[in-house]
């Protein structure tokens, strides 16, 4: 048998031919499809997806209904541009921290994109990653739009986002009928709180609920407990730095949440649950309120077909300012958006009563436009938008204090919880004053 | 047509790519290649995978340490120069640093020794040929084929401190009183975490512990017995130690999952409660997407990378003086 030599030319020819056969088969298909593409599309004379200007739109509605409000926006907007289509991108919200700094720095960054927390917007604007919109803002008169809520877009004199639905947390969710039951008016001073949260108790019943697994809901108790017991002044102070942790004020307010909670005031174990383990409870009557909670609070009631209720966080003394946490969940253009011009017409579209009126219809969320009409809305919902556009606000744990603060505050609050002695307030004061020194020091 | 067993077929497979690779290397002989060129043309085999792993390996890995002397928030471009200040405050000023090893150090002994335990009583109780081997076989090894995120959810509902299987069970058996917040407590969070977590690998780990005993000749063991070894001495003096292959591939394995541990703690409690369960992992992960702290971040990776790397290194040190014992 005759055996065959491969000699190394033709070892070496065959290997290129097959080498290169290999990169043209991974080239040629798309090119030859993308071309049969065009000409299969260039037959139909209409309006065709590859002959629309193209938006990307990145957010953070994954959820019911925020995602049914805004697919229906989406809808709406390329139904009044017909020569536009959205690109939408729903990251959820947590995996968002992650993925929207690192997106945003790529050469192809989303057009419209939902920089959620405070901190990452400052951060993404200095490091010059967010479009300038202050232009937009005089031109279409934008402050009219939003009223003081424009502020939220505010940083370093210019403005960087628009708002869009509000991220309320007005204060306490109750239950008119239980309230009824027990003889109990909404209260508005803390005074008044603590004889309902000790009217519960005395019932056997859980008076409040937090769900602090994830970290971030006991921090608003600690920030109302702060607004009341020290005012703005003190809390913006220790957005600043110019007022810190280990003040009175802010340790009487630590030492507040602790006497409810050596009372057993509030639902056992608040670290080992989420909000959403929660619900159940309240609404089957074995907790008394939820608080302070957001509009899902009022969300989640309703599926369970109860009428629930709120009341402002309650005062120090009468005559106080009702001050409320309210932030927005804005959006914001990318400096080297792909498609700047139909980013401008999105964002302008985004802030607009027509888009806020058709979120608000699907989720009964409140929104930033004044112009809103919210006559339809269940009455909580309407007594929300109205506080919020008319009440002193402030923005939440996580928007308004340096990240430095919060990541150290929320593991701290969450130690504090589980053993709230002095000693561990003045643990955790103290690491949370620290870590905002350190930071203020490294600029 | 004869139906063929599945080791006949295997059996046949290795036949076929044994005459393939003699054939090869004999072809090789008749392209007539100088030992020159043969090594070339190995090199250029060798070069993909060596192209792969320094474009997602070691360029990720150098760009890591380069910002690791950087103070920077992970988006501006890298400016602010600061040498080895970032190790200096983690390793000399940063109290949740040691927090996070000392917990990462906690959990790797627990999450290497779980499997191991279990994975070999497993593997002895299974030697002894008892029937339906193949079952718990596949019963043990299933959750390997499970993703980490549904064992964290499933694991998450079981740890429920109200509704959960855990307590429920306790109290159903009049031990309410054992029954415990387990993913908020400071004492059980870390060992709640780790059993929910390297309880999937017990099935890897009997697998490779069934094999080595396998692979041990029966005279040993016969032997033994004659001269009057009982049988915690058998398996204390001849199983074990003839084990050791095997517990150089398990322990090796689980010891490097448990340094790369993300997905379950920070699905069940995010390294809670308050730093409890905050592991070297997390704790990266809260310093580059939290306090956008990305060049301290880097550093932290490096520190992570050196101690996994100073474990693989003793691993495969172990192998090397093995396989030379053999």
């Amino acid at each position: 048998m005759k055996t065959k030599v491969l000699s190394r030319r033709r070892f070496l020819r065959t290997a290129a031919l097959v080498g290169g056969s290999l990169a043209v088969t991974n080239l040629v298909p798309a090119q030859v499809s993308a071309a049969a593409k065009n000409q299969f599309t260039s037959s139909y004379p209409a309006v065709s997806a590859q002959e629309k200007k193209l938006v990307s739109f990145w957010h953070i509605y994954t959820e019911e209904p925020r995602n049914k409000g805004v697919e229906a926006v989406i809808s709406a907007f390329e139904k009044a541009y017909p020569e536009i289509k959205v690109e939408a991108n729903a990251v959820f919200h947590q995996d968002a921290k992650v993925v929207f700094p690192n997106v945003i720095k790529t050469s192809r960054p989303p057009d419209v994109i939902q920089l959620r927390t405070t901190s990452l917007a400052r951060i993404s604007i200095d490091a010059g990653l967010v479009m300038d919109i202050t232009e937009m803002y005089e031109e279409k008169g934008y402050d009219k739009r939003f009223g003081p809520l424009g502020d939220t877009a505010d940083w370093k004199g210019r403005k960087w986002s628009i708002p869009f639905n509000l991220d309320q947390f007005p204060g306490v969710w109750y239950f008119k009928d239980v309230f009824e039951k027990m003889g109990l008016k909404p209260p508005t001073t803390l005074d008044e709180l603590e004889v309902i949260l000790a009217e519960f108790k005395k019932n056997n019943i859980s008076a409040i609920w937090i769900g602090n697994r994830d970290r971030w809901h006991a921090p608003y108790m600690v920030e109302y407990l702060i607004l009341r017991l020290g005012g703005v002044k003190t809390w913006k102070g220790l957005a600043d730095g110019s007022a810190h942790w280990t003040d009175p004020e802010v340790v009487a307010a630590f030492e507040k949440f602790a006497d409810w909670l050596n009372k057993g005031y509030f639902y056992p174990d608040m670290n080992a649950y989420d909000i959403t383990d929660l619900y159940p409870y309240w609404t089957s009557d074995q907790i008394g309120m939820c608080g302070p909670c957001g509009p899902w609070a009022f969300e989640n009631a309703k599926l369970a077909g109860r009428d629930a209720d709120y009341f402002p966080f309650p005062v120090l003394k009468e005559g106080d300012p009702v001050v409320g946490i309210v932030n927005a969940e804005p959006f914001s253009i990318s400096k080297n958006a792909p498609h700047p011009e139909e980013a401008k017409l999105l964002l302008d579209f985004l802030g607009s009563k027509e888009a806020q009126q058709i979120f608000m219809d699907i989720t009964n969320i409140p929104m930033a436009n004044l112009d809103v009409d919210v006559s339809n809305q269940p009455e909580p919902i309407q007594k929300m938008i109205k506080d919020a556009h008319t009440l002193p606000s402030v923005l939440g744990f996580d928007w308004d204090l340096p990240e430095a603060a919060f990541s150290v505050a929320q593991p701290a609050i969450q130690e504090f919880v589980a053993d709230p002695t002095p000693a561990t307030i003045a643990k955790v004061t103290k690491e949370i004053e620290d870590s905002v020194q350190k930071w203020l020091q490294q600029g | 047509m004869e139906k063929k067993g599945y080791f006949q077929a295997m059996q046949d497979w290795h036949t076929v790519l044994h005459s393939a690779v003699c054939r090869i290397k004999r072809d090789t002989y008749i392209w007539h290649l100088s030992s020159s060129t043969s090594i070339l043309v190995g090199y250029l085999l060798m070069l993909p995978t060596v192209a792969l792993v320094a474009l997602f390996w070691w360029y990720p890995l150098l760009e890591v340490l380069y910002a690791s002397f950087f103070n920077w928030d992970g988006l501006s471009p890298l400016q602010h120069f600061v040498g080895l200040a970032n190790y200096r405050t983690l390793l000399f000023e940063d109290p949740y640093f040691w927090n996070a090893v000392k917990n990462t150090l906690i959990w790797s002994a627990m999450y290497v020794t779980i499997p191991v335990v279990i994975g070999l009583v497993a593997a002895l109780m299974l030697n002894a040929r008892i029937g339906g081997e193949n079952i718990f076989k596949g019963i043990l090894y299933l959750p390997s084929a499970i993703s980490f995120a549904v064992v964290a959810f499933i694991w998450g509902w079981m740890y429920h401190p109200a509704g959960g299987l855990i307590n429920q069970m306790l109290r159903a058996l009049n031990l309410g009183v054992l029954a415990q917040p387990w993913l908020a407590s400071n004492t059980f969070v870390l060992p709640a975490i780790n059993i929910a977590s390297s309880w999937v690998h017990v099935g890897f780990a009997l697998v490779v512990f069934l094999a080595g005993l396998r692979s041990i000749p029966d005279e040993l063991i016969e032997a033994a017995t004659i001269d009057g070894a009982s049988q915690w001495q058998t398996i204390r003096h001849i199983l074990i130690p003839l084990l050791r292959p095997a517990f150089t591939v398990v322990l090796g394995w689980t010891l490097m999952l448990s340094v790369n541990v993300f997905d379950q703690i920070n699905i069940l409690t995010k390294g809670g409660p308050g730093r409890a369960s905050e592991v070297l992992s997390i704790y990266l992960y809260v310093k580059t997407f939290l306090e956008h702290q990305a060049g301290m971040a880097s550093a932290v990776g490096i520190i992570m990378f050196l101690l996994a790397a100073a474990g693989g290194i003793l691993y495969v040190r172990q192998m090397i003086s093995q396989e030379v014992t053999a």
